[in-house]
């Protein structure tokens, strides 16, 4: 089974938002936006315990007790031949299916508000056809569904002792001890009688049995004696087991202090719980926030277990922090954030097969940006070095207003893009205007800088500039041709400006659409702004200089900036990529 | 087969279940009973109508004949929704919305149609598949032809995993299409066979004496001398001097009044005969009529409770609600007790009141009763002679045809030879269920010299001289 959509209409902040599902959900976005909100449309419809409370009028959206509450979630079945969570299904919806449409199932809950009842009685449906759902017959709150499906909401003050207290009863079923078990028992039930006879043949317990049973008597004439008792022995052994943790090749045991890893302990309990109770139903796992109170190195191993093991088959996983993404693959991303209103946008992540190699790289840098509204994404460090001190003396609360700078270290911008756009976050980008000799043509020239911004339009049709040819070949004095390198850098750089120019109708384009195409590259821009400040600081030649040992003269150079002169280069044409990011307008997005 | 349920049931390990199929709501239960003591995970356990009703043609008739068709029909037997032929049938279905049934009772609507949708419904063939691992048909020498080409469909194209069990023997619902070979054509079919030769029932002898004329191929040719089974001679052609015939059988030793007898005729008017004339000489006999709703109506076993319900004033609305399954929540009981009281005061029923008893009742558990069940009824609460019929008896000495006899046992069983051509090969299931209902003792009243000769003559076919070596002969 393969979850693929689910679409909530009229519920709580959603008016009716559509997003696609896979079977590892993140759900992110700001506080109070409504992700847990978006958890509870999935509780609702799955989960007995909360649906039996029906829908109060707070549930519907804003209050708009005239329009039905729909939660509709949609699954793919077509690995039934294989899969038994889809077999499983299928068994259990009979009828509900017709063979015209195999491969897709949706569950819903409805609420029709009733005003005799005060609130909307939840009503559950199901079908292959979403336009044609079957009402399913329900037992009180009890429906099939809730034969299928179990859902596990993992608090995130979830707390091990009491989970442990609440369960060990289960843990630890007297009716399952084995033969020898039995024996055993037996005799730590002897050994407690002895503890117990040993202490109340201890003086000072004698005498304090004999005061405080006079006491009483003063108060209240009865034939009794008050005595002192181990619990061993009334409450049974186990009643007095906690964990501890103990260390391979250690011989001590230490508490399991620590929030950290109480908190892992309790998520290893919960799994074995729902193992030993649910048998075969599908367990979807709802995991609100787990990072809170895990150090980042646990979030990172908390992310292995989520993303790879098989104990979590489906999940929807709430969060704000991005290590715990950094496993992710076939994820699908749902970005709850509010604009006029709640909306939500899903992207499926896939991590391209290119990628494979260095998943947790591109995880690891894409994850942090998920969590913003607005991304700059530029070429390399030395671009965020310098953006990030402009940044810093013009706008230093640019994060904070939801800006983020991400560096891709390279030119492939078009993953980062495709998955920000994806998520309705806007994505501006800032690259060089590079040319590139083609193989064996050192004069043939192709304008890859140019065409990088232009391929990153959507919905354009693909334009594929023709190649140029720069000849920067001299005749010698013995009438040889020659080709000079100092030549062939001049005329590039001319060239570069020329094509600026000539292709000043597409460059407008693309600003529009947030992509900032640099006149040459990073240090020639930054010297038509502040020109005079780089010659004073690093010398006759600053932009070779800068260009020669990129990131650390770059560090270097961003100490002798000052505040007028950062102002000076966000406010230059060459910069308006900067602008965008720190603008308080909603930029318009493709 | 309860026992081999539980042992399938414990190797699967996914969501599947199993399913045990039956002839009749008294064997689901009888199931159900016994597997609430070995079994405690959820099974399915249904007559084979409601199977193939619950499980495919309401669900998916649709899907199979398309949107003109309904789950929602009605079934009905009556004679206006006879037909010909299958597409009289399914127009029938289409346009009135009604199930009913073939006019040539050998042959099956239901399961024809139940086929054919399996054949067309992709969502049905995976559903099924999906759902079930083993399906266990009980009694399956009562199948028909299209009984048995769809359980072999669920075997062969969807591959679901069969157990059956039956006895040949014991077929004795041929009259309506049960087909007298059907184990031969299951050895066509693959299966793992194993027979099961003892007979926990009966003792030794008697199963002996039922294997020479039933399974020859089990008989034992023992050397010890046999009392278990006796031949009372008897020349008479009606029932005279039945209590004298009887009282020597008691005085003799041979049949015990202190355990259970059960004399089985074959006619409710004989059955009578024996009674009156056993209890004119002081014997204690009762008659259990066959009623006319004992004769394999849908609803026959409904009905019965309710005329337990209507004629016993022992039986309350709670016997009522659990023997019929139906939840017993306050509120049922309180309405169902509502829409049937009126058939308590049994004095004053008419025909007419106790059909809209009848039609509220059915409606209310959302089901079908016909007019031609409910005509059935009126006659078996109405007429006298089937009043005995709806008692609880704790009395030991039965009177009964073969018919109620049937998957019913007792200490000792008499029975008149009369009923059984077997020497021409007739009558033989019956035969076979009336001597094997016998636990301890079976007599027969040799009324007729050919059956007798017959055995006689068979056992010396098989080997067997010494015929008191078969049974005892008295005088």
């Amino acid at each position: 089974m393969k979850l693929t959509s689910l679409k909530i209409e009229n519920f709580r902040n959603f008016e009716n938002i559509n997003v696609d599902l896979t079977n590892q959900n993140v759900i992110f976005g700001m506080n109070d936006v409504g992700k847990t909100n978006f958890m509870f449309a999935l509780r609702f419809l799955l989960d007995k315990e909360v649906r039996k409370n029906g829908f109060k009028t707070s549930d519907y959206y804003k209050n708009n007790i005239d329009k039905t509450i729909k939660i509709t979630l949609g699954v793919d079945l077509s690995d039934r031949e294989t899969n038994n969570d889809s077999k499983h299904i299928i068994s259990k919806v009979g009828g509900a299916r017709s063979s015209d449409k195999l491969d897709e199932f949706y569950f819903r809950v409805e609420g029709t508000f009733e005003k005799s009842e005060a609130m909307g009685i939840p009503k559950i449906y199901w079908g292959n056809k979403f336009e044609e759902l079957i009402e399913v017959n329900q037992n009180g709150i009890f429906s099939s569904l809730d034969n299928l499906f179990k859902v596990v909401y993992v608090d995130p003050t979830i707390d091990l002792e009491k989970t442990f207290l609440k369960n060990r009863n289960k843990l630890f079923d007297q009716a399952k001890l084995d033969e020898s078990d039995i024996n055993i028992s037996d005799e730590i039930k002897q050994l407690a009688d002895t503890l117990n006879n040993k202490i109340s043949s201890m003086n000072i317990i004698q005498s304090f049995q004999a005061n405080i049973t006079d006491e009483y008597k003063k108060l209240k004439n009865e034939n009794i004696k008050i005595e002192m008792k181990s619990e061993l022995s009334i409450n049974g052994y186990f009643g007095n087991l906690i964990p501890y943790i103990k260390r391979d090749n250690d011989d001590h045991i230490y508490p399991t202090s620590g929030d950290g890893r109480k908190k892992i302990l309790a998520y290893s309990l919960l799994n074995h719980l729902i193992q030993l109770q649910e048998g075969n139903k599908i367990i979807i796992y709802l995991i609100e926030e787990p990072e809170n109170s895990l150090h980042r190195s646990m979030q990172i191993a908390l992310s292995k277990q989520l993303f790879n093991s098989k104990v979590y088959n489906y999940f929807f996983l709430s969060t704000h922090s991005s290590e715990l993404l950094y496993e992710m693959d076939h994820a699908s991303l749902i970005r709850v954030y509010s604009q006029s209103g709640t909306a939500c946008e899903s992207y499926i992540y896939t991590v391209d097969t290119e990628y494979r190699d260095v998943k947790k790289e591109l995880n690891r840098s894409l994850a942090t940006a998920l969590f913003a509204n607005k991304v700059l994404l530029v070429e390399g460090p030395s671009e965020k070095v310098l953006f990030e001190k402009i940044l810093e003396e013009v706008n230093p609360m640019y994060e904070l207003d939801g800006g983020f700078l991400l560096d891709v270290n390279g030119i492939k911008f078009e993953p980062y893009a495709k998955v920000l756009r994806g998520l309705n976050i806007s994505v501006i980008v800032k690259t060089d205007n590079d040319l590139k000799s083609k193989k064996n043509q050192p004069t043939k020239f192709d304008l890859i800088g140019l065409q990088r911004c232009l391929n990153l339009l959507e919905d354009y049709e693909e334009i594929s500039l023709p190649a140029i040819e720069i000849d920067y070949s001299k005749i010698d004095s013995e009438g040889k041709k020659v080709y000079s390198e100092k030549e062939k850098l001049k005329m590039v750089i001319e060239k570069k400006k020329d094509i600026f120019q000539q292709y000043e109708n597409q460059i407008r384009l693309l600003k529009e659409k947030n992509i900032y195409l640099s006149k040459i590259d990073l240090e020639h821009d930054l010297y038509e702004a502040i020109g005079p400040t780089m010659q004073n600081a690093l010398g006759s030649n600053p932009i070779k200089y800068l260009q020669d040992h990129k990131l650390i003269n770059m560090i270097e150079f961003t100490k002798y900036l000052s505040q007028t002169d950062c102002s000076t280069i966000i406010n230059h044409p060459l910069f308006e990529a900067l602008r965008k990011l720190v603008s308080s307008n909603e930029i318009e997005i493709s | 087969m309860v026992k081999k349920m539980g042992i399938e049931l414990n190797k699967i390990a996914d969501h599947r279940t199993i399913a045990a199929i039956t002839f009749t709501i008294k064997a689901t239960q009888e199931i159900k009973k016994k597997a609430q003591q070995s079994i405690n995970k959820k099974i399915v356990v249904m007559t084979n109508d409601s199977f193939i009703e619950k499980e495919i043609t309401r669900p998916f008739i649709r899907d199979a004949f398309g949107p003109q068709y309904s789950g929602e029909y009605a079934v009905e037997y009556g004679n206006e929704y006879k037909f010909n032929t299958s597409n009289d049938g399914l127009e029938q279905l289409k346009t009135k919305n009604i199930l009913g049934s073939f006019r040539n009772n050998k042959q099956n609507f239901k399961f024809k149609v139940a086929l054919a949708i399996l054949q067309r419904s992709v969502a049905a063939k995976e559903y099924l598949v999906s759902k079930y691992k083993v399906l266990f048909i009980d009694e399956y020498q009562d199948s028909d032809q299209d009984m048995h080409n769809f359980f072999m469909f669920l075997k062969n194209v969807l591959c679901i995993k069969i157990f059956i069990v039956g006895d040949g023997k014991q077929a004795i619902y041929i009259w309506r299409g049960a087909m007298s070979n059907i184990f031969e054509l299951l050895v066509k079919e693959k299966f793992n066979n194993y027979e099961l030769v003892t007979n926990f029932r009966c003792h030794k002898a008697i199963e002996n004496y039922a294997n020479l004329l039933h399974n020859t191929s089990y008989f034992d040719n023992q050397s010890e001398l046999v009392d278990t089974v006796v031949f009372k001679k008897y020349p008479y052609n009606n029932f005279e001097n039945l209590p004298v015939s009887f009282s020597q059988l008691v005085s003799n030793n041979i049949i015990d009044v202190n355990k259970e007898i059960t004399i089985i005729s074959n006619f409710n008017d004989d059955a009578k005969a024996i009674t009156t004339s056993l209890n004119e000489k002081g014997y204690d006999f009762v008659f259990i009529p066959r009623t006319p709703i004992d004769e394999g109506l849908p609803n026959g076993y409904l009905l019965k409770e309710l005329a337990m319900f209507s004629k016993n004033t022992d039986y309350t609305i709670y016997d009522f609600i659990e023997n019929i399954g139906n939840d017993e929540r306050t509120q049922t009981r309180i309405e169902i007790n509502q829409i049937i009281s009126g058939l308590k005061k049994s004095k004053n029923l008419v025909e007419e009141k106790i059909k809209v008893i009848i039609s509220n009742l059915s409606s209310y558990l959302g089901m079908k009763i016909s007019i031609e069940e409910i005509a059935k009824f009126c006659e078996s609460v109405c007429d006298p002679q089937y009043e005995m019929a709806f008692h609880l008896s704790d009395k030991k000495h039965k009177v009964m045809t073969v018919f109620a006899a049937k998957g019913l046992e007792f200490d000792q069983v008499i029975s008149f030879s009369r009923y059984y051509s077997i020497h021409v090969n007739d009558n033989m299931q019956n035969h076979y269920v009336c001597v094997t209902r016998a636990k301890e003792k079976f007599v027969m009243f040799i009324d007729n010299d050919r059956y007798s000769e017959h055995v006689i003559r068979t056992a010396l076919i098989n080997g067997l001289n010494e015929p008191n070596k078969l049974f005892k002969k008295i005088e």
